[in-house]
């Protein structure tokens, strides 16, 4: 019984830690997109 | 002087020690040499690997044991850790993240592929193995050769050659493998949803990605770091377009020298004494369960990401969650095209195809930080 709690956790942790971690990369790569697109808007209007 | 006679050179010879197992030995190397040259499946490892199974399954021949050549490459290549991070420098140095910038959901089609992982696990454990050896051999179902021979490196070596070889089969048998689970779990209607044409990505973004990635990555899954920090140094490489050298050797030369050690070292590890047993055939078997789940989960997310996005996803780009890049992307282009031919998913369904990658290697990270 001990062993198969352990294996549960290690499921359940294990899934939805993938999850979080992708969770995560994909509002930081939106995030990045966001202030690339801020900062080379500023960019071009200081050229202008 | 040795005092020797024809007897006893005679029993120096290999005629002597040979078994049965050794000439099944040959035959399974011979069948992967043949499935390489012959049908083209995965002929760059299944060739090293299938001559390594051949050439160590002669008795008495100085290859696999401790301070032997091919032990060598075993021990410094795979025990050290060494080959699958070099081959991930190249593949980072090969992959396109632009479809996956651009569309930053197909992450999460990545991390769902990874179900079959994770069923897999609990089916491994259900036939007996221990936990050790069930993650080794979920995580297969990933679809990533290196980070599979990391993972069992690290958790399970004696399983190394046969989740491997198990691994790299069934790479090579995607288009056979995911076709009739796209078409039981979508409608035509889905498969010929049209997606909207991705944004270009700046190269900006591109540059950043891999810093971005590294520090997500590693801060979650320290465990995944070697794996990680090799395959997004490879992409900068690709992307900064100032160390055309670098890149260049990523891609080509040292990719391929180190794929013929892997090659090599991964074949050794199938010694008739360890291979024929009945743990093979069982690793095998779930192999094929893990890549069937991985395939349905990529596809069953994007089914319930369209009942809450305005704009809707072809399910099909689902399954490319597999890592198996590109060829998984590829088999949702031909799927989705047999239902409207003039629907492009290829681009689409690259963006979870390398985000799979970095779900598998996410999930060997959590298997290492959870069991080691």
């Amino acid at each position: 019984m001990g062993e198969w709690n352990y294996v549960i956790k290690v499921f359940v942790f294990g899934f939805s830690g993938v999850f979080l971690g992708l969770i995560l990369l994909m509002l930081a790569v939106q995030l990045t997109s966001l202030f690339v697109k801020i900062f080379t808007h500023r960019d071009k209007e200081t050229i202008k | 002087m040795t005092e020797f006679s024809i007897t006893t050179i005679l029993l120096k010879t290999g005629f002597f020690h040979l078994t049965a197992g050794h000439v099944i030995m040959w035959l399974i190397g011979g069948a992967f040499i043949y499935l390489a040259i012959a049908k083209d499946f995965e002929p760059l490892l299944l060739v090293p690997i299938g001559f390594s199974i051949f050439a160590v399954n002669f008795p008495l021949a100085p290859l696999v044991g401790e301070g032997n050549l091919i032990y060598l490459f075993y021990h410094y290549g795979l025990e050290w850790e060494v080959i699958p991070c070099l081959i991930f420098l190249g593949i980072g140095a090969l992959t396109d993240f632009g479809p996956m910038i651009a569309n930053p959901k197909t992450l999460l089609l990545g991390a769902s592929a990874q179900l079959g992982v994770y069923i897999t696990f609990f089916g491994a454990i259900l036939l007996g193995f221990n936990i050790k050896e069930a993650a080794s051999i979920g995580i297969i179902g990933g679809a990533d050769g290196p980070t599979c021979i990391y993972l069992t490196t690290k958790l399970a070596p004696h399983l190394l050659g046969a989740n491997a070889i198990a691994a790299y089969s069934y790479m090579a048998m995607v288009p056979l493998i995911q076709p009739p689970i796209m078409r039981l779990l979508t409608t035509k209607k889905e498969r010929m949803i049209r997606m909207k044409q991705l944004r270009p990505v700046s190269k900006l973004e591109r540059i950043l990605f891999p810093l971005v990635g590294t520090v997500v990555i590693i801060l979650i899954v320290p465990d995944a770091a070697p794996l990680m920090v090799m395959f997004f140094v490879g992409n900068l490489f690709r992307e900064c377009r100032v160390v055309e050298r670098l890149l260049k050797t990523s891609q080509n030369e040292l990719l391929n020298i180190v794929t013929i050690f892997l090659g090599l070292a991964v074949g050794s590890t199938m010694v008739a004494e360890k291979f024929l047993k009945p743990q093979p055939i069982f690793i095998f078997f779930l192999g094929l369960v893990a890549f069937a789940f991985s395939t349905a989960g990529g596809i069953l997310l994007a089914k319930l990401m369209n009942l809450f996005l305005k704009e809707k996803i072809n399910p099909l780009i689902g399954s490319a969650g597999v890592s198996a890049v590109p060829m998984a992307a590829r088999v949702s282009q031909k799927i989705g095209q047999q239902a409207d031919p003039k629907n492009f998913l290829l681009m689409h369904a690259m963006g979870p195809n390398v985000a799979g990658v970095i779900g598998t290697v996410t999930a060997a990270g959590m298997f290492l930080a959870m069991l080691k």
